[in-house]
């Protein structure tokens, strides 16, 4: 009822919100989707909530993104890297984070999780990042 | 350090202390002797950085003197390379002296 519900002129926003939270509880593989076509519908905290408990990692960070949480988002990413990391999507967000110390925590991540792309990360970063500590760092490692 | 090389090289125009010194590290270490990185270090500190070059020749001439001496340790009746002459340097002149 509700997916055919949507095609409706005056579809109320609880309608996608629900729908993506019954995706998420009874069919995951829809859930991706729903959220590209209709994100700016939902009511993205909610949905948030959802996609944690079914943990959707994938879908969560969409959501961080679009609902611009950005250090959550890369949080994430890091926690589920299998289900989550994307390199693109990362160096993208990474240099949206508010708190500074994810990108030394970022770099940490690529040295265990990808240690070839580490330079890609740096480049991003570069404008950013603080090249005193970012040496120190490496010094340690 | 070697890992992050490239980026080293990339924010090298930035001109900071640290990054510097990273990088002459990793070319005394490759015996890459880069010299608009080195001869600025070398300016404004030459006491560490002509010692560590300094150092890093020594350990070379050691190598290859070893090498020379493991080559020909039967004509000078040396059995294995911990009986090899140990190797000095001349406090006055830096000249080396093997024993």
């Amino acid at each position: 009822m509700l997916e055919g519900a949507l095609g409706l002129e005056r579809a109320h926003m609880g309608m996608f919100t629900e729908l993506a939270i019954l995706y998420s509880k009874y069919k995951p593989e829809k859930m991706k989707e729903h959220l590209e076509l209709f994100w700016s519908r939902v009511n993205i905290p909610k949905v948030l909530r959802a996609a944690e408990v079914a943990h959707l990692w994938s879908e969560l960070v969409f959501l961080y993104d679009k609902y611009e949480e950005f250090d959550n988002a890369i949080l994430t990413m890091m926690s589920h890297p299998t289900a989550a990391w994307k390199e693109g999507l990362f160096k993208d967000i990474i240099t949206k984070v508010a708190n500074i110390e994810l990108y030394y925590k970022a770099l940490q991540f690529y040295l265990d999780f990808k240690p070839l792309l580490i330079n890609d990360l740096l480049n991003s970063l570069s404008p950013r990042i603080d090249h005193t500590r970012t040496v120190s760092f490496f010094r340690k490692v | 350090m070697a890992l992050v090389k490239p980026y080293l090289r990339a924010v090298q125009g930035n001109n900071n202390k640290a990054v510097n010194e990273a990088l002459a590290d990793l070319f005394i270490e490759e015996e890459d002797y880069e010299v608009n990185i080195l001869i600025p270090l070398i300016r404004f500190n030459p006491k560490v950085y002509l010692f560590r070059l300094f150092e890093c020749q020594l350990m070379l001439m050691t190598v290859l003197t070893r090498s020379d001496f493991r080559s020909d340790s039967k004509n000078m009746n040396y059995s294995n390379s911990e009986e090899l002459p140990p190797i000095y340097t001349n406090e006055t002149t830096g000249n080396i002296i093997i024993t």
